[in-house]
């Protein structure tokens, strides 16, 4: 860089901050505010105390939905996954109009709200929904099957509405490989399963880390979806918080698991960004 | 380590894009074992096609294509056996030098201690067994180049493929790298295939150059045989330097034709072979710098009379430039001191020297 840009980007650095400040005073009031309030009270009772989180840690209930929460965020991220590294792929190797046209049918959905994608699921699958009457039409089955209100049904679910969330991160992953990547394997004797296990694979892992991360974390606090398709049995941690702070108002419960939940998902981002660090300067 | 080159025959090759492009346009030749071959001509000419097509990277739309006898046309790439060389080098990025090169013995199930021995070899022989550990975003363009050619070398292939592998390197890089494949080429009796839009550089390294445009090929020969005696219009200005003046021709006697040249005086050319001018037809002679002759003196009767319009210093000579009287330029080289009396804006009578320059028809028929 020269002395000129240099010099320039330090001129600029005042009037942007003018430019943000008004969206940093409104994430101040209305979002780091409420926060430090949550985690306030999960702590002070009104004195400082810890016995909010030894009654949710000691508590097998709590424990079993942190647990299936984690199970199931996992599940989705790997149900996305599968899905969509294909259609990330396939948009790779598409021509420019099916690219486009492929992009638009992951990307459309995200406009619909997620109650009406998730609605649209229990339509599908409730027991006279679309699949049970086709698969009785067809004979397949004699009885309604109960698709859902269980675990699968929500992992599918949110799986559809995280899609985008995998397969654009995966995509700009295979487009910045240069054609002559596979080309060169190829050249060099390899088959088409090693091009991908060797080159295209390994140089896509940035965007299926991204990808998993990020379907992962989002779905941890997911709610709707869950609360939609998802049974008194596979109740998950969003919907058990807001069931405590709205239906059994213990708040300093929900500031509790509210604060738990936040924290892990900070250490797996650090643990995360530590991991694509190394990564980084080992490959790239 | 020794390997022998395959020869290569490449018969009725067309390849087209949709039904609009014809990219290749029934290119047939020959590749001798052992030989340097460079495929010469401008972008879009559908060299680097072929190329590709013999990678076996595209699907001939017609012609048959063998390598070593071997017919290779419904073969996929990664069972051709061909070293292939891109233009920005395509290294594995999450490789070190030495898993890059490992690559196609690794793809060839070879064990890794004796895979070791031979990348030590390959890299020892592109000089840079020193820098085996390194990740290619660590080496310069010139390095990154040499790596590829290791790992497209390590496997021992019969044939190796360049497309157009030093312009992305500087001058001074690309002039060594030059002497090294060459080099390489002799050491491995590899047959090369080498793709370029640079004439100089096809002249320089090939045993004999194939020049393309528009999909065909114009001509095949060796480097002095396209430069001294091009076949049409097109190898002449491509390849080598060239200035064009227009004329009629006065007289035919088999390929020796005279011309009266627009901008007056008359030159003595040679058109190609199988010719069709006949006397009174519009004629273009193609002059290279080493065809023009200086008369310092306006003169009547031979001579074109000129003005100097520029002086070019390039050390033991100087390129001068200059512009008929039609407007019309002719570039030629002089050495220092005798280009030193011409001062510019000065005119002077140039001459063609007989019997050298090539001439063609001109476009616009009969005078």
């Amino acid at each position: 860089m020269s002395a000129a840009t240099a010099d320039r980007r330090r001129l600029a650095s005042g009037p942007s901050w003018l430019l943000i400040a008004p969206l940093l005073l409104v994430m101040l009031v209305i979002f780091c505010w409420p926060i430090l309030q949550l985690i306030k009270t999960s702590l002070f009772d009104p004195d400082f105390t810890l016995k909010h989180y030894r009654e949710v840690l000691g508590n097998e209930f709590s424990l079993t939905i942190f647990w299936r929460t984690f199970r199931v965020s996992f599940l989705v991220a790997c149900f996305a996954l599968v899905v969509g590294y294909p259609i990330a792929n396939l948009m790779r190797s598409a021509s420019p109009f099916w690219t486009a046209m492929i992009g638009a049918c992951v990307l459309i959905p995200l406009w619909t709200s997620v109650l009406v994608r998730s609605f649209a699921w229990t339509v599908l699958l409730q027991r006279n929904g679309v699949f049970n009457s086709f698969l009785q039409w067809t004979g397949l089955t004699d009885a309604p099957v109960a698709f859902l209100y269980n675990e699968a049904a929500v992992i599918v679910a949110q799986g559809h509405v995280m899609l985008p969330f995998m397969v654009m991160p995966i995509y700009q992953a295979l487009r910045a490989i240069p054609d002559e990547l596979p080309r060169a394997a190829l050249s060099l004797g390899a088959s088409y399963v090693s091009v991908f296990r060797h080159v295209i694979w390994p140089l896509s892992r940035p965007g299926v880390v991204a990808g998993f991360l990020m379907t992962f974390i989002v779905t941890l606090g997911a709610f709707v979806t869950p609360a939609l398709i998802g049974g008194p049995r596979s109740l998950l941690l969003a919907t058990f918080i807001s069931n405590e702070i709205t239906e059994q108002l213990n708040w300093p419960r929900g500031a509790t698991l509210s604060a738990i939940l936040l924290v892990a998902v900070m250490l797996l981002i650090a643990c995360f960004n530590r991991f694509l660090k190394i990564a980084r300067v080992d490959g790239r | 380590m020794l390997s022998m080159g395959a020869d290569v025959r490449i018969s009725g090759l067309v390849k087209r894009y949709g039904s609009a492009v014809t990219a290749v346009d029934n290119v047939s030749f020959d590749v001798a074992q052992g030989e340097f071959l460079s495929v010469l001509g401008p972008s879009g000419s559908g060299k680097t096609s072929v190329l590709m097509c013999l990678a076996g990277f595209e699907v001939p739309s017609a012609g048959r294509l063998a390598i070593g006898g071997r017919d290779v046309t419904d073969l996929p790439p990664n069972r051709r056996e061909i070293g292939v060389i891109f233009q920005r080098y395509a290294l594995f990025p999450h490789m070190s030098v030495r898993e890059n090169v490992r690559f196609p013995l690794k793809m060839r199930g070879m064990p890794r201690a004796e895979s070791d021995r031979i990348i030590d070899g390959t890299l020892a022989t592109v000089r840079l067994a020193a820098l085996a550990e390194r990740m290619p975003a660590q080496l310069s363009g010139g390095q990154q180049q040499r790596v590829a050619l290791a790992r497209a070398i390590a496997f021992r292939p019969p044939l190796l493929l360049m497309d157009e592998p030093f312009s992305a390197l500087d001058k001074k890089l690309r002039d060594e790298m030059q002497v090294e494949v060459k080099e390489l080429q002799r050491k491995l009796g590899l047959t090369i295939i080498f793709v370029t839009h640079d004439q100089e550089e096809a002249l320089t390294m090939s045993d004999r150059i194939a020049v393309m445009n528009h999909g065909r090929l114009e001509q095949i020969g060796t480097p002095d045989r396209v430069y001294g005696d091009p076949a049409t219009r097109f190898v002449a200005g491509f390849v080598g330097e060239a200035h064009a003046l227009p004329g009629v021709v006065r007289a035919v006697e088999g390929r020796r034709i005279t011309l009266a040249l627009d901008d007056g005086g008359q030159a003595a050319a040679v058109a190609p072979e199988g010719s069709t001018l006949a006397a009174g037809a519009r004629a273009e002679i193609v002059l290279r710098p080493e065809h023009i002759a200086l008369n310092p003196a306006v003169g009547e009767g031979e001579g074109l009379a000129a003005r100097l319009i520029a002086k070019s210093f390039a050390g033991a000579t100087v390129g001068l430039t200059f512009e008929t009287r039609r407007g019309a330029r002719v570039f030629t080289r002089r050495p220092v001191q005798e280009s030193a009396a011409l001062p510019i804006g000065g005119e002077v009578a140039l001459g063609v020297q007989p019997g050298q320059a090539r001439c063609f028809p001109l476009a616009g028929g009969v005078a």
